[in-house]
């Protein structure tokens, strides 16, 4: 569906240029300001259509009346914000490109970009404490992981409605905080867990699946059924049994009752947060041959599709036959147009399993163990 | 030997039961739409962990009496259709999803431990569990390893079930349990017997006790064919009052669907008058089109053409091909063929 959009996306930007050139011979000739304006104007309904979809609340999700009234006015709110914010964007995009006239894809792209990060943020950022505790009690409600709606804002939604009813007070004062956030520099972004910490979860779920002692508490049957399934076939979970592995996570961290309240909580954030990759469309997914990343192989076409360069830094290990023992990425600096305020968050893993590739077959030396942290840079070309 | 075992009480109490599944598509009247997914609400629950609505779903369903407006079935069927479909022995998972469904009941058991509800859920993991090493094959197919596998984890149920009976006063599933328990160990007639009352004398209308206990009466389980027609006997005397003769007729038939199929009129004692009269009785109450397919195919089976095409004009087009046999469309056709000579 959000291919969909995305392709839906390309096409309306496309008929906004045909539009500007078809304009001047029907109507005469409107100024360069006019037909600038109009394009503008095309760009901001379209990037408000986007996120309204983005946003849908589907009538059948089952919200009750209270939870439903509270969910239409955040989101009246939301797009009013919106429909601000994208001519304020435009005009940051064309004051740092120094082109006044920046206009078609060149615009159009950072400003989606900035849209999909804004959504990341939104998944991961907390409200404070109050709704800290509140979106702990909504993620390990039983039901937390039955209603998984294809917008965020529904799933949100969802995850409000199965929670328990005193949570909903906090978790509705921390929406309307967190929206209200949209567009500004977050001073206080969570930082993004470890990847030891983010990966914990399928480590964990690999011992218990080969029968080996794990501290956790007991899965749900719909997690068990989906990692005990005989005829299981190896790739990425979908969303229903990302949230259910997640949450079991959640649950047996806290009840281990060692594990840091905080660290826990945005692991589960970070773990459910949206995949950018429901964003690009089929014929992005494999990257053209002419684009390598220096002698890095080919360049992730994820990353790739959304303009992703920077830098990875890769911690490794080895043994003293230069064999690698464990690799990991530490940290990222990493650029995608349209972002700059804040972190990358939507896109900044995008460069990881590539990086891992490539620490995969760079050579180390023999002679004696090592542990070396090296950087690798990723530039399109 | 597993199938054999499942087949016959699952047949029998289960084939009534499946009715109450499939109402709300039958039934024209709003008036007595039910939940049609009685098993599928207690599914959804269990799959997701929801302890708490479990419980309220127990309570709800669990009670003695509580049936289905519509075909009759007592609704504690239908709730512990939902558990099955999460703690069926033969899913398609590793042994890990059975460990996990262990201790996840266990821990229900100890933040619970008043809750009839949670003894009985991890008791029947833990025979799902002991299911899950002994596999479907015949006794002599068993390995020693699969035995040791199954003694341990049916020997654990059995312990909790025993801890839980106090608590378990007025719950006729946990004699239920724990007769299915005992004849996965063999037990005696007169233990499982015992066991039967008691939970008849909580609950006379856990139709599901009368079946568990004839199936354990059968050959395959060291009983006879003339000890089920005495069981069906008591059973008659004791729910003839306010049922008629229809635990005749259905327990006739659930020998029949799960055990003896065309053979019933020839190897037991069964009339086909008292079953007549039982489908009646049963039809009296709930005249639900399942019930008429099952009448129908008995009359088809005892050769009584009056009432095959009377039941056969009132199914139409209802026909519901799990109430006719093992070759359901082949029987419907011959039975209808047979309705139409004189």
């Amino acid at each position: 569906m959000e291919r969909i959009k995305a392709k839906w996306l390309t096409v309306a930007l496309c008929c906004g240029a045909l539009l500007y050139l078809a304009k001047p011979a029907i109507a005469g000739a409107p100024t360069f300001k006019d037909l600038l304006a109009e394009e503008d104007y095309a760009l901001v309904s379209q990037m408000v259509e986007w996120d309204k979809r983005a946003f849908a609340l589907p009538e059948d999700l089952e919200l009750d009346g209270p939870l439903r009234e509270a969910a239409a006015t955040l989101l009246q709110a939301h797009v009013a914000r919106v429909r601000e914010l994208i001519p304020a964007w435009i005009a940051q995009e064309r004051a740092q490109a120094g082109v006044p006239d920046l206009r078609g894809r060149a615009l159009s792209q950072p400003i989606y970009h900035r849209m999909i990060n804004e959504m990341a943020i939104w998944s991961v950022e907390s409200a404070g404490p109050a709704h800290d505790e509140a979106w702990l009690n909504a993620a390990l409600a039983p039901r937390a992981c039955s209603v998984i709606p294809q917008s965020r804002f529904a799933q949100r939604m969802a995850l409000i409605q199965a929670a328990p009813p005193s949570s909903r007070q906090a978790l509705l004062a921390g929406e309307r905080q967190l929206m209200s956030r949209w567009g500004t520099k977050r001073e206080a972004l969570p930082p993004r867990p470890s990847t030891a910490d983010l990966d914990a979860v399928d480590q964990a779920i690999i011992r218990v699946r080969a029968g080996l002692q794990v501290s956790a508490e007991p899965m749900t049957p719909f997690l068990a059924v989906q990692i005990f399934y005989r005829l299981r076939k190896p790739g990425q979970s979908d969303r229903w049994e990302q949230c259910a592995k997640s949450q079991w996570w959640l649950a047996s961290q806290l009840a281990s009752g060692k594990a840091d309240r905080t660290l826990a909580l945005a692991v589960y954030r970070y773990t459910t947060m949206l995949d950018v990759r429901e964003f690009v469309p089929d014929s992005a997914m494999k990257p053209p041959a002419s684009l390598s990343a220096g002698g890095n192989g080919p360049y992730p076409p994820t990353a790739a599709y959304f303009n992703v360069e920077g830098t990875t830094t890769v911690q490794a290990e080895t043994d003293d036959h230069g064999k690698l023992l464990k690799a990991q990425v530490v940290s990222r600096k990493i650029t995608v147009s349209g972002v700059r305020e804040n972190r990358p968050v939507a896109f900044e893993s995008l460069l990881d399993a590539a990086t891992l590739d490539v620490a995969a077959k760079r050579h180390y030396p023999d002679g004696k163990a090592t542990s070396d942290r090296f950087d690798i840079a990723w530039h399109l070309e | 030997m597993r199938l054999a075992v499942l087949t016959y009480r699952w047949c029998a109490a289960l084939l009534l039961t499946l009715a109450g599944m499939t109402v709300q598509a039958q039934d024209q009247s709003p008036v007595y739409v039910e939940p049609a997914t009685v098993p599928d609400t207690v599914a959804a629950a269990y799959r997701m962990g929801d302890f708490a609505e479990l419980e309220r779903l127990y309570a709800m369903y669990g009670k003695a009496g509580v049936r289905s407006e519509l075909t009759g079935n007592p609704r504690v069927e239908h709730f512990w259709m939902g558990i099955a479909k999460i703690d069926d022995s033969n899913l398609q998972v590793t042994e890990g999803y059975y460990l996990q469904l262990d201790a996840l009941t266990s821990l229900w058991t100890r933040e619970h431990p008043r809750s009839v509800l949670a003894q009985l859920l991890y008791v029947r993991a833990l025979r799902a569990h002991a299911w899950v090493y002994r596999g479907d094959g015949y006794a002599n197919t068993v390995s020693p390893a699969a035995w040791a596998g199954f003694s341990k984890y049916i020997d654990l149920a059995l312990g909790q079930l025993r801890r839980s009976e106090a608590l378990a006063t007025y719950d006729s599933s946990w004699n239920e349990m724990m007769l299915v328990i005992g004849r996965d160990l063999n037990w005696d007639r007169q233990s499982l017997m015992a066991v039967f009352e008691a939970g008849v004398a909580k609950n006379p209308d856990n139709d599901s006790l009368y079946f568990a206990m004839e199936e354990a009466l059968l050959p395959k389980w060291g009983g006879d064919l003339e000890a089920v027609d005495r069981f069906i006997a008591e059973v008659v005397k004791s729910t003839r009052d306010k049922r008629g003769l229809e635990m005749y007729a259905r327990l006739y038939a659930g020998l029949s669907y799960g055990e003896l199929h065309q053979t019933l009129f020839t190897s037991t004692g069964a009339s086909w008058p008292h079953m007549k009269t039982g489908f009646e009785d049963l039809l009296k109450r709930y005249p639900h089109t399942d019930h008429q397919n099952m009448y129908a195919y008995f009359a088809c089976m005892a050769d009584d053409r009056p009432t095959l095409r009377e039941q056969l004009e009132v199914i139409g087009d209802k026909f519901e091909p799990i109430f006719w046999g093992d070759y359901p469309e082949r029987t419907f056709e011959m039975c209808k063929k047979l309705a139409g000579q004189t």
